[in-house]
């Protein structure tokens, strides 16, 4: 593994149960500090490849490495924004925002102050009590993404 | 059109449907086909008889009575099972087929069995409203943790939260709402079990009321027993109802 290479594929293969082979001896490496992206057709599993690098699917056979560790499961140096944006329909931006420090035993006072400071810098401040069903697309894919943010660092 | 419905409020057309039918059953009371059908006017002083002279009300006591005892054991062991069902595999396994019959049993022809284990006591009264109750309370709870978006799930686990974390925080509020329609559709078949069970194992209390004027052929009191069980059990499935929606707007829902 060279040393700017920050997450390494090793001859993935994912079959699911029904036997459809998902992923065929993928081996691919992403370099450091530089924005990588995945494209591909609708069905090409872009996003369960990005779960195999997260560690929320684990592969058939072969091997992820991140930052020189073999991926087990999911990491805090690994963040994760959902296609659908995963937010709970049953709380409020804010919540929505700081459920990840929620989830880790943060105070409340402290989990809010630091959700409400990256919702600031997104512009979304006056929709912090509306709950996700009353957003917009983009607002909610703006608290989906703020979520990861805050609770972890970037892959870097 | 849209002013008009604005003028006549929703309130207006339900009591207007209620005269209507109460008018209906009047005039067919009094068309001399059956002496056994009361019109409505008869069947209402009846009731007003009934909870004057306070049979009606000590009838309630004791109709209610395995009810609540029955509703209240299957909201505890129902809400359970179920979940447990749905958190795990195994639970699953061997609990899931019995429950599948047992909604789709018809209860009424287990009574008679229950009658012959517990006797004509209490107890089969219970059991009647439990074994009618908890098939759906059971499902219910077990299909709203089943069905949680598992990208919800996925969320919590990215960010590192416990199995514990994922059950309280995710699962559970997920499901609340589906097990409370459970709750309350549970509570509907608990009206129905205590109905059976008074009429078919020992008459008492509603059912008492129902088959003893009935065999005396006192025909307005017992259709004032019968109208008021349904109005009771209307009253409070709405209200529940009511509750849910308050507790669990549909937009907070998963969708």
């Amino acid at each position: 593994m060279s040393a700017d290479t920050i997450v390494q594929i090793k001859e993935v293969r994912k079959i699911y149960d029904g036997g459809v082979e998902a992923l065929t001896d993928v081996s691919l490496g992403l370099p450091r500090g530089r924005l990588s992206t995945l494209l591909g057709p609708a069905g090409a599993v872009r996003q369960r490849s990005s779960k195999i690098i997260a560690g929320l699917i684990s592969p058939t056979s072969g091997e992820v490495w991140v930052k020189g560790k073999k991926v087990d499961g999911p990491g805090p140096e690994r963040a994760f924004v959902f296609q659908d944006f995963a937010l709970l329909p049953w709380a409020n931006v804010l919540r929505n925002v700081a459920f990840g420090l929620e989830l880790r035993g943060t105070s409340k006072e402290q989990r809010f102050e630091v959700a409400r400071k990256h919702i600031a810098e997104v512009g979304l401040s006056s929709f912090e009590s509306s709950y996700p069903h009353q957003l917009s697309g983009a607002c909610a894919k703006g608290s989906g993404s703020l979520a990861p943010w805050q609770s972890m660092p970037i892959l870097s | 059109m849209e002013q008009k419905s604005r003028i006549v409020s929703p309130v207006v057309w339900q009591l207007l449907s209620f005269v209507l039918f109460f008018g209906l059953w009047e005039v067919a009371g009094r068309w001399p086909i059956s002496f056994a059908f009361p019109p409505f006017s008869k069947t209402f002083m009846a009731l007003i008889r009934m909870i004057a002279d306070g049979s009606l009300p000590k009838a309630y006591l004791s109709t209610l009575q395995p009810l609540v005892i029955g509703i209240f054991f299957c909201s505890i062991a129902g809400i359970g099972f179920g979940v447990g069902m749905g958190l795990s595999r195994t639970i699953e396994w061997f609990s899931l087929p019995v429950f599948i019959v047992l909604q789709a049993a018809p209860m009424a022809a287990i009574i008679p069995l229950l009658t012959y284990m517990y006797g004509i006591g209490l107890t089969s009264k219970v059991l009647a409203v439990v074994v009618l109750a908890a098939p759906v309370i059971v499902m219910n709870s077990y299909k709203g943790i089943r069905n949680t978006n598992p990208s919800l799930i996925q969320m919590c686990r990215a960010f590192l939260g416990t199995r514990r974390q994922e059950v309280i925080k995710i699962i559970l509020p997920h499901a609340a709402a589906l097990i409370f329609a459970g709750l309350r559709l549970g509570l509907a078949m608990g009206f129905i079990g205590i109905v059976i069970a008074e009429l078919l194992i020992t008459p008492t209390g509603i059912g008492d009321l129902i088959t003893y004027h009935s065999s005396v052929a006192d025909y307005p009191e017992m259709f004032a027993a019968i109208a008021s069980i349904i109005m009771l059990a209307a009253l409070t499935i709405h209200a529940l109802e009511r509750l849910e929606r308050r507790l669990f707007p549909p937009e907070i829902r998963e969708t």
